[in-house]
């Protein structure tokens, strides 16, 4: 039986004796990464199993909550750390052949612990404990934005910085004012004393919260280091910054909205707005992108926006589809940036143009770029399908009708820019065969291997979902858990 | 209600005025402070919603109703030393900039629009 | 000019309404839920004197080690972005012989004090942090009154490693000997004495250890010791 803790705490200690390694055999640096990374996998698929059971509540320092730190895992944990931790997986074997600027064991010292800091936020039943693993999170994704110091990298990292610090700081004013009124700081303690807060109080504690976490989520406006953070960090870096680390500041902002502060009306219909700007204006700005990592950047952050807007809607069977969609983002996007990473050994720079004839020069990158666009657009039979259908279908049932258009609207924008680029990498006179190495092309071919499966058998994943979509709505139900004596 | 303005409300103005110097200045060393007063803001919000009227620090032998309110403390302990990794970080971003850039001025760096 | 007057007012009115809602708990009346127990129980529960300290190294013990995380990631990224960077040296004229005496006599002392600090954490105010920063304060003094003084990577690299994996180690007994991370697995000790608190002095060891070194390679590296040794 392996505690979740460790998922955190072991990557802490192996970080901190990175330098040792480093001096024993530089080499030994990514295989030792790629160890631990293969235990948190380990650790979360054994989690994973244990939540099917029931919950589980760690406690540290021996002390019950409230009075200690807790982490608490729930179905909603139990299949983000699983996926998180798959994906990091496959990110850590896709950097085995990866060329990393000096100093090497820095660069995966920064990746451990930004996994782990992710990891922790999505752990952790403390809401100062949050603010501590965000800040873990969000230095060392400056540290990594920044990490090639060329002109770009810099621009993006220190953008990244300043929204980043202003968020975060606004999010422990947040904290702040709810310890001052319910004087305690454990999320599930919190929600049990929230009806004590009057009106004003939990609206600044909302504005707080939401502006604070939506820098990582990626609303609009806080989002403005995106483009630029993406398109100047190394390729696997973007990935995990838009895979985990967006979907890490998306938990901690409905965890909070849902569980911590109750959803009232307003805050959602606020999500839902907030969500559907945030879809539209980024795609609008995809569809000018010359550059097609930057294309992609604009349309994660799109992607970001049509979740929270799922989330916002509030019924059951929105925030399943959320989750799905949420889910499919992650497969889609790991797809998307590390073949556009293989595209981009071949070619000089990542504009449009440079990469007309991609297609056929590497066969099975492109094929699987292809599959990875279309799931996000949602091609019946692939994964990223069911959920956008769900997706609608919610937005039918709760009848609103001028967001359904919205949606459809971003959609088509959406399959326009990516079909064109598609297009293009399909077209030109360049035959020649010079696919990549396998080892690189195996981590894309899993994440592709799981779209194909869902979008065959999605209802594989259905339990999961609505137990994950049930953790959110049931309130009382978490609170039960942690105060109410759930054996840790 | 006198002391509700005087310690919230000018830890409160602090932040916001850190906020803003963040938010419209150019120069990066002047976001940098910006970030810092902010800091500095919460942190003073932090101490002053622990206080008790007549108390201190908790250490004993201290009778009970003498002391203040121990976590703020230790909350501002770790966002304090944050604060000093994040400033720490943001500066030697500016160094590296003006050698890349010549300049601090964030506006010249390309372009801020979204 | 007009967003510019438009956000003001946004953040003067967002700053008006998180007044009023932190007014709704007057000044001086904290309310102390959690607390309550630290204050009542804090002392024979953990041994611990000070009760900021065992707030700090047990009860939000995770934090901590979170806490020390951030200032080590700082270290790192802030080494990673700066390597390579082509630091200009001007000639300067070494300092006077009052700064450099009184700095080598003060040298000792300063990291005596730092010590003090981070060993009596649990007895008076102080701690890790404060006791380390000492610590790399002493050092800032010895660069600055000395133009060759050199601080070896290596000793700096295997203080703040190792100080960051004992603690982890400490936490991993506690899990394996009790059941929790971070458990007090030792005893309480007798009170109001140096020998008391459990494992917390010994963390706070490890924190000054590892803050001092921390504060320490950030200086290092901001002078830019590795480029023109």
């Amino acid at each position: 039986m392996v505690s979740p803790i460790l998922a955190i705490v072991i990557p802490l200690a192996i970080a901190f004796l990175m330098p040792f390694f480093s001096a024993l055999s530089r080499k030994s640096v990514k295989w030792v990464f790629l160890a631990v990374i293969a235990f948190n996998f380990y650790a979360a698929i054994m989690t994973f199993l244990r939540v099917l059971s029931g919950p589980i509540l760690v406690v540290t320092a021996g002390i019950k909550p409230p009075f200690a730190i807790n982490l608490l895992i729930g179905p909603l944990g139990g299949l983000l750390f699983l996926l998180f931790e798959g994906v990091a997986f496959l990110y850590a074997i896709f950097l085995l052949k990866a060329e990393i600027k000096e100093p090497v064991h820095r660069f995966f010292m920064l990746f451990l612990l930004n996994v782990a800091g992710a990891t922790g936020m999505i752990l952790t039943g403390d809401l100062f404990n949050l603010f501590v693993f965000l800040e873990i999170t969000g230095i060392s994704a400056y540290g990594l934005v920044g990490f090639k110091r060329d002109k770009k990298g810099l621009e993006g990292g220190v953008k990244y910085l300043i929204l980043g610090s202003v968020g975060s700081t606004l999010f422990l004013l947040g904290v702040a004012l709810l310890y001052s009124q319910v004087g305690t700081l454990n999320m599930a303690d919190i929600a049990g004393r929230i009806w004590m807060l009057k009106k004003p109080t939990l609206y600044a504690a909302f504005i707080m919260f939401l502006v604070g976490l939506g820098v990582e989520a990626e609303l609009f406006p806080m989002n403005a280091w995106v483009p630029d953070a993406y398109e100047g960090a190394h390729d696997t870096v973007t990935a995990i910054l838009s895979t985990v680390l967006s979907k890490a500041g998306l938990y901690a902002l409905i965890r909070v909205v849902f569980t911590v502060l109750s959803p009232q009306k307003a805050f959602l219909d606020l999500l839902l707005w907030a969500g559907l700007i945030t879809l539209l204006l980024a795609e609008l700005s995809a569809l000018r992108q010359k550059n097609v990592k930057r294309m992609i950047a604009y349309s994660s952050v799109g992607q970001m926006g049509l979740v929270v807007f799922a989330f916002g809607m509030g019924s059951l069977f929105a925030l399943q589809a959320a989750l799905f969609q949420a889910v499919n983002h992650v497969l889609s996007k790991g797809v998307l940036f590390l073949s556009l990473a293989i595209m981009g050994k071949k070619r000089e720079g990542l504009e449009l143009e440079n990469l007309r004839g991609i297609g056929r020069e590497l066969p099975v990158t492109g094929l699987l770029f292809s599959i990875g666009a279309l799931s996000l657009l949602g091609l019946p039979f692939l994964s990223g399908f069911w959920s956008k259908i769900s997706l609608l279908l919610s937005t039918a049932d709760l009848k609103l009708w001028v967001p359904l258009g919205l949606v459809l609207l971003a959609s088509i924008i959406e399959a326009f820019y990516y079909l064109r680029t598609i297009g293009v990498f399909y077209t030109g006179t360049d035959f020649r065969f010079r696919e990549t190495a396998f080892i690189r092309l195996l981590p894309v071919l899993v994440l592709v291997f799981v779209i194909l499966y869902l979008g065959f058998r999605p209802g594989v994943l259905a339990p999961y979902l609505k137990g994950a979509a049930k953790e959110l709505v049931d309130r009382s139900g978490y609170i039960g858990w942690v105060i109410g004596g759930l054996k840790p | 209600m006198a002391e509700n303005i005087i310690f919230y409300g000018s830890s409160i103005a602090l932040a916001a005025i850190g906020l803003l110097i963040a938010l419209t200045r150019r120069n990066l060393i002047k976001i940098i402070i910006g970030l810092d007063l902010m800091e500095t803001g919460v942190n003073m919000f932090l101490i002053s919603i622990g206080y008790r009227r007549g108390g201190t620090a908790p250490i004993f032998d201290i009778p009970l109703s003498k002391a203040v309110d121990p976590v703020p403390q230790a909350l501002v302990l770790t966002a304090i030393v944050i604060g000093v990794a994040v400033t720490a970080l943001a500066l030697t971003f500016a160094v590296r900039i003006h050698e890349k850039y010549g300049t601090l001025d964030i506006s010249k760096l390309r372009e801020m629009k979204w | 000019m007009i967003k510019k007057a438009f956000l003001i007012l946004l953040v003067a009115f967002t700053g008006y309404v998180f007044f009023v809602a932190a007014s709704a708990r007057p000044f001086g009346s904290p309310r102390v839920v959690v607390s309550k127990r630290y204050l009542e129980k804090g002392l024979n529960e953990t041994g611990s004197q000070n009760i900021v300290t065992s707030v700090v190294v047990l009860y939000r013990g995770f934090d901590t080690l979170g806490e020390v995380t951030v200032l080590f990631l700082a270290a790192t990224a802030l080494a990673a972005l700066i390597s390579g960077f082509p630091f200009e040296r001007k000639e300067r004229t070494e300092p006077s012989l009052v700064m450099s005496t009184a700095s080598r006599y003060l040298f000792p002392l300063i990291l005596l004090f730092g010590a003090y600090i981070f060993v009596h954490g649990h007895l008076t105010p102080g701690g890790g942090f404060p006791g380390g920063v000492v610590i790399a304060s002493g050092f800032l003094l010895m660069f600055l009154a000395f133009r060759k003084y050199r601080v070896s990577e290596g000793g700096l690299i295997v203080t703040e490693g190792l100080a960051g994996f004992f603690y982890v180690l400490i936490g991993l007994i506690g899990l394996y000997l009790l059941g929790s991370f971070l458990a007090s697995f030792l005893p309480p000790g007798r009170l109001h004495t140096l020998l008391s608190g459990g494992i917390i002095p010994l963390i706070y060891i490890l924190i000054g250890f590892k803050v001092g070194s921390e504060m320490t390679g950030i200086l290092r590296s901001l002078k830019g010791e590795d480029e023109n040794g």
